[in-house]
């Protein structure tokens, strides 16, 4: 009984700990006046009217998602087949997403940038400071989220299984995937889509080196924004952790729907 | 020699007919944005103006101030993998006191909580802990606290060490969770039954159940902190000497001096990062054992 107690205080406080900021980035964002007490003294919405009458927070936020979405929609179409043929077909080929999912780790932003502007800031392919290098960059980035989401939904459907029984029933390969693969893993693909997103909506450390001025993005801008008007950047901050906490609400969603449609299969197998 | 890996992946390669076409659109973007810049990085730091050597590792060696961002980023980066450990740890063990319902619904929050950091991040902590942060301006008011009179600085190594604890405990609650979660209150059960005190139970059993993945989550939390620019880039304008803002440093700016520097310097922070994730990797097969 003592244990279970001691267990939910430290809980607490280390969920305190974790909300602390946010609340108070998320309050101080409606304040109207808070220096010496414990609430605002008011609330507001005119930080937020301010932030989304701006142009250049409208410019910045277009460009970040551009680079994002661009990114993740090329990557789904480059991975999803392939992992697909790799599980089906190329079993050794599999190894290949697990060598590439690991080498960010070993090549945080700031060294991969390093290699990326000596490499393309001259000869035949200069994309620095373009938003080109942004979508490579990224495309290797979000690489182990997408293979690791995408994984797992794989492994859920029996993908072998269910490609040869539809290639029995006459289907053509292309049409295997496309009718029956990819609507038995969308909701992966969704959730690995929604994980890579909020990273790129998040990332700093290549568009600061890579692009710069020449393309702002959000998190440029924010840091912009930070030295010059305290108020509007919170409220940059704040909109940011909402759509970072929608996007996380739609994950659980669809996690939960996933199991329990799969509980209800057992049940319904038993 | 049948078996090989070679021999078979060319088999299966035959087999599948041309189905490897869509891997090339994936192997054209890993090669050109994350395996030729590895490769380009490596080279740089041997060659300069004056053909091959490794002048730049020998450089970076004698001179005090890359050898000190070294030193900071190394001394930084175990200080919050051990801190931010010991508090993620203590949450996932605390974790087990809850109900199954609301263990997953905690565990999503912590995850949430594992998107804050960066540039956003920094602003927040600056507006609760800086010179006129809320905190800081309450602690003076109410309890007649001067925190920046009594040495705090949110712009200098406490408050990096401060933010880097924050990005690194959701991180460590959610990697130790699977590890805590195999260590069984039947376990338990059974050793106090056989007649083990607490004590006894953690030293002989707990304990070493969970180390592997505490030394684990440990290489994982290092080599993040160790790899993590914006977050001090925020913060401290990069005045502070850490080994990620140093390399930053070197290429910002449109003039790129020195090139091989800033490769040879990026080297061997990745021969940090390497050893940390080749040691985890290690743990992982050894540590097969533990839960499923």
């Amino acid at each position: 009984m003592k244990r279970g107690i001691i267990s939910k205080i430290v809980l607490g406080l280390i969920f305190a700990y974790l909300f602390f900021p946010i609340v108070a980035t998320l309050l101080f964002s409606v304040a109207t006046r808070w220096s010496t007490t414990i609430l605002p003294e008011g609330y507001t919405l005119s930080y937020y009217k301010l932030l989304f009458s701006s142009p250049e927070f409208g410019h910045a936020l277009l460009r970040t998602i551009n680079v994002s979405f661009a990114t993740v929609i090329l990557s789904i179409l480059i991975i999803i087949p392939s992992m697909y043929l790799a599980i089906v077909y190329y079993p050794r080929l599999e190894k290949l997403f697990e060598i590439l999912s690991i080498l960010p780790f070993a090549m945080p932003g700031v060294i991969l940038a390093i290699g990326l502007i000596q490499m393309y800031s001259r000869g035949p392919l200069q994309i620095t400071n373009t938003p080109w290098i942004l979508i490579g960059s990224y495309f290797v980035l979000i690489l182990p989220f997408m293979y690791q989401a995408t994984k797992n939904s794989f492994r859920t459907i029996n993908v072998k299984a269910l490609t040869e029984a539809a290639m029995m029933l006459g289907c053509g390969k292309l049409e295997t995937f496309i009718k029956i693969i990819f609507p038995n893993v969308l909701r992966g693909v969704i959730s690995a889509a929604l994980i890579s997103v909020s990273v790129l909506f998040g990332e700093f450390v290549l568009a600061n080196l890579l692009v710069g001025d020449n393309y702002e993005t959000i998190q440029i801008y924010l840091y912009k924004m930070q030295k010059v008007d305290g108020h509007l950047a919170n409220a940059l901050v704040a909109s940011y952790f909402m759509v970072i906490l929608l996007m996380s609400l739609i994950l659980i969603w669809l996690a939960f729907r996933r199991e329990t449609e799969v509980r209800g299969q057992k049940t319904e197998a038993r | 020699m049948k078996n090989n890996p070679v021999t078979q992946l060319g088999q299966e390669l035959r087999r599948g007919g041309i189905l490897w076409v869509p891997f090339i659109p994936l192997i054209v973007f890993a090669l050109a944005f994350e395996i030729l810049p590895m490769g380009y990085i490596i080279y740089s730091s041997i060659h300069n103006s004056e053909g091959l050597n490794f002048q730049s590792y020998t450089q970076i060696f004698h001179s005090k101030y890359y050898v000190i961002s070294l030193k900071n980023s190394l001394l930084v980066s175990v200080a919050v993998g051990i801190i931010g450990l010991f508090i993620g740890t203590a949450g996932a063990l605390a974790l087990r006191s809850v109900g199954e319902a609301w263990r997953e619904k905690l565990l999503t929050l912590v995850n949430m909580t594992s998107n804050f950091s960066g540039v956003p991040l920094a602003f927040a902590y600056i507006v609760l802990l800086g010179v006129n942060g809320l905190v800081t301006v309450l602690m003076k008011e109410k309890m007649g606290l001067d925190l920046y009179g009594t040495g705090f600085n949110l712009f200098s190594w406490t408050g990096i060490v401060l933010v880097y604890i924050y990005f690194s405990v959701p991180l460590a609650f959610m990697l130790m969770y699977p590890a805590v979660y195999a260590l069984r209150q039947d376990i338990q059960e059974a050793a106090q039954i056989l007649g083990a005190s607490r004590f006894h139970f953690w030293r002989k059993i707990g304990l070493p159940i969970l180390l592997p993945s505490m030394l684990g989550s440990f290489t994982l939390l290092f080599a993040n902190s160790l790899g993590a620019y914006a977050t001090a880039y925020a913060l401290t304008n990069s005045n502070n000497s850490l080994v990620s803002i140093t390399i930053a440093n070197l290429v910002t700016g449109d003039i790129f001096p020195e090139p091989s520097l800033a490769s040879a310097l990026a080297v061997i922070m990745a021969g940090f990062l390497v050893v940390s994730i080749i040691i985890n990797e290690k743990l992982k097969k050894q540590g097969g054992g533990i839960g499923q």
